[in-house]
Parts: C-alpha cells; sequence; structure tokens
C-alpha cells in the first residue's frame, strides 16, 4: 500500500543513518567479562608473558615503568639514552688537533681542508 | 559492571601497537584498555552486519580473542588495529551468513513460506525505532553492500579505508555504497509514513 506520493531522499535516509550511529548497541559486562578472560588466558600461553618480569605489568606499576618494558626493560632503555648522549657530543664536539691523525697516517699535514672553499670557484671563472 | 572493569588507565595515552606489546609482555591493564576502545565498536559492527545481537557477541569475542593471539607478532605501524578489527569481523560474519544460508536452503523443503508477511512487518514497522526499521532493511541487502553500506554510513570510515579492509578497489566501495544506498531507500520506501518521512515533512 502506498503511504504518500514523495520518494525517500537521501537526506531520509542520512537522517537515518544517523540514527542509527547514536543508538549503537553496547556491549553488555558478560561479554566484556568473557574477553578479558580470553586476553588472560591467551597471556599465559604466551612465552613472552611467562618470562616478562611481573614489576612491569602490575596494577601498581608506573607508565614509566611500562614504557620500560617495552624497550625490554630498564636496562636496556639506560643504554639507548647512553648512546644517544653520545651521539648527541659525538656531533657537537670539535676535533682534537693532538697529531694523532698525521701520525697514523704516516706524514705530516700542513693544512687539512674539510670543505672547498669558495675561492676555488672563483678562480675558474672564464 | 563492564564500565568500573574499564576505569580510566595510566596509559590512556599509549597507541594501539605499544598497548599490544605491553600486552604481549604480560600487562593485563593492557588488555582492559584495548578493550575499552575496541570491542564496542567491533560488537556494534557485528550487530549491524548480523542483526542478531547474541550472534554478534560470539563474533565479537571471537576477533578480539583473534587480537590477543596476534599480539606476540603484532608488526606495529603495518595496520591500524581498528581496520584489522573490521576485517576480521567482516570474515567472521561472512563465515556466519554462507552457514546460515546453507542451513535456510537444506530445510527449505520443509518449512511452507509465509504467504506474505510485507503487511505483519509493516505493521511492526509502525511501533518500532528508526534504527529497528534501517537494521531490518540492511539485512536485505547482499553482505558486501551491506558491509561497504555500514562501514561508510554507520561507522563513518573512508572508501580508501573500507577498500582496504574488504580487499577490493576503492570504485568497487562506491558501486557498492551506491548500490546499498538505493535498495535500502526502496526497501524502506513503503514504510517512509511510519519513520516520519511523509508527505511535506
Amino acid at each position: 500500500m502506498m503511504m504518500g506520493c514523495r520518494m525517500m531522499t537521501d537526506h531520509d535516509l542520512d537522517s537515518l543513518f544517523a540514527a542509527a550511529r547514536a543508538d549503537s548497541p553496547a556491549p553488555s559486562a558478560a561479554l566484556t567479562a568473557r574477553v578479558l578472560a580470553d586476553a588472560d588466558a591467551a597471556m599465559a600461553r604466551t612465552p613472552a608473558a611467562k618470562i616478562a618480569p611481573t614489576s612491569a605489568s602490575g596494577a601498581g606499576a608506573s607508565l614509566w615503568t611500562r614504557l620500560a618494558a617495552l624497550f625490554g626493560g630498564a636496562g636496556a632503555l639506560a643504554g639507548m639514552a647512553t648512546a644517544t648522549v653520545a651521539g648527541f657530543y659525538i656531533g657537537f664536539a670539535q676535533p682534537m688537533n693532538n697529531g694523532l691523525l698525521p701520525a697514523v697516517l704516516g706524514g705530516e699535514i700542513a693544512e687539512l681542508e674539510m670543505m672547498p672553499g669558495l675561492d676555488a670557484l672563483l678562480d675558474e671563472a672564464p | 559492571m563492564a564500565r568500573d572493569t574499564l576505569a580510566l588507565s595510566a596509559l590512556d595515552p599509549l597507541s594501539d601497537d605499544a598497548l599490544l606489546v605491553l600486552y604481549a609482555k604480560g600487562d593485563a591493564e593492557a588488555a582492559r584498555l584495548l578493550t575499552k576502545r575496541h570491542l564496542g565498536r567491533v560488537f556494534g559492527f557485528a550487530a549491524r552486519l548480523l542483526g542478531d545481537k547474541a550472534e554478534a557477541e560470539d563474533v565479537a569475542q571471537d576477533a578480539m580473542l583473534r587480537m590477543w593471539r596476534v599480539a606476540p607478532d603484532w608488526r606495529a605501524g603495518e595496520a591500524q588495529l581498528s581496520s584489522w578489527l573490521y576485517r576480521v569481523v567482516v570474515n567472521l560474519c561472512t563465515d556466519r551468513q554462507r552457514s546460515a544460508r546453507r542451513r535456510r536452503a537444506d530445510a527449505l523443503d520443509d518449512v511452507a513460506e509465509p504467504a506474505d508477511d510485507s503487511a505483519d512487518v509493516a505493521s511492526r514497522m509502525m511501533t518500532q525505532a528508526r534504527t529497528d526499521a534501517l537494521q531490518t532493511a540492511l539485512a536485505t541487502l547482499p553482505d558486501r553492500q551491506r558491509q561497504a553500506v555500514v562501514l561508510r554510513h554507520i561507522e563513518g570510515l573512508s572508501n580508501p579505508e573500507i577498500a582496504a579492509i574488504l580487499e577490493i578497489g576503492v570504485e568497487a566501495v562506491e558501486s557498492l555504497t551506491a548500490r546499498g544506498k538505493r535498495a535500502l531507500t526502496a526497501a524502506l520506501q513503503s514504510q517512509k509514513a511510519a519513520l516520519g518521512y511523509d508527505d511535506g515533512v
């Protein structure tokens, strides 16, 4: 039975979609409990979880402790920090002129040019 | 209560990838937070595709279980966890719907077709909310059209995201959603007065 002449429009359909979005079915507490029980059971079967330090996963563990666990523990994180500081220092420190390099190369170097100067380019101008 | 179980956590700022690593290392709170972030979406999507909450609960639990199992091998940055879960739900629902169709086909000879159930459906629609009407109409769509329409217009995903989830091209997604919307419009046309879309509205 026809109940009117006007056809349903895209706008009508969009309003139905909006109503559906607003009325999204929520999982029950029982489903949530089953999912968390599955998580516990699956975790117990994971080799990494068996050897993981429990202090990093306890309820009272801090975010820092957990982040450390992400990278393999506090020791690994400390190693990464040391490497970062060392890299930073090497990048910024001036090379020392202590005569070691010429000695290694077996001769005396009067001048060491790390970058070509502008003069060389100007000299080649026609 | 689920809300208490899934209360705010110090891990809230962490990404899904980081939470999966923590879970794989034995962090139970990471599991709670991943559940809080994804179970609602997974269950809601499954319910839209299947139109049955009990079956949707089974699919949601199964999808989340697959996530727990894949956590130790999860490769961070390769895929979004939400997209991966959508794909798992699509596959699980497709399998269930195929099985259900086979069972219905087997039993077809024994069950008489209703003489005319449109009047019954129409009268039921008089008292149902718009979302129920939409759900009923969605159930009439072919599986792929329903998946594309729900992902696009209810879950709010972009066409490229849907293409990745359904493992098809973007043009195919556009075609599926366009045909799906036309079919929904046709399915809902006879009920538009009951849904408040009568003349002059």
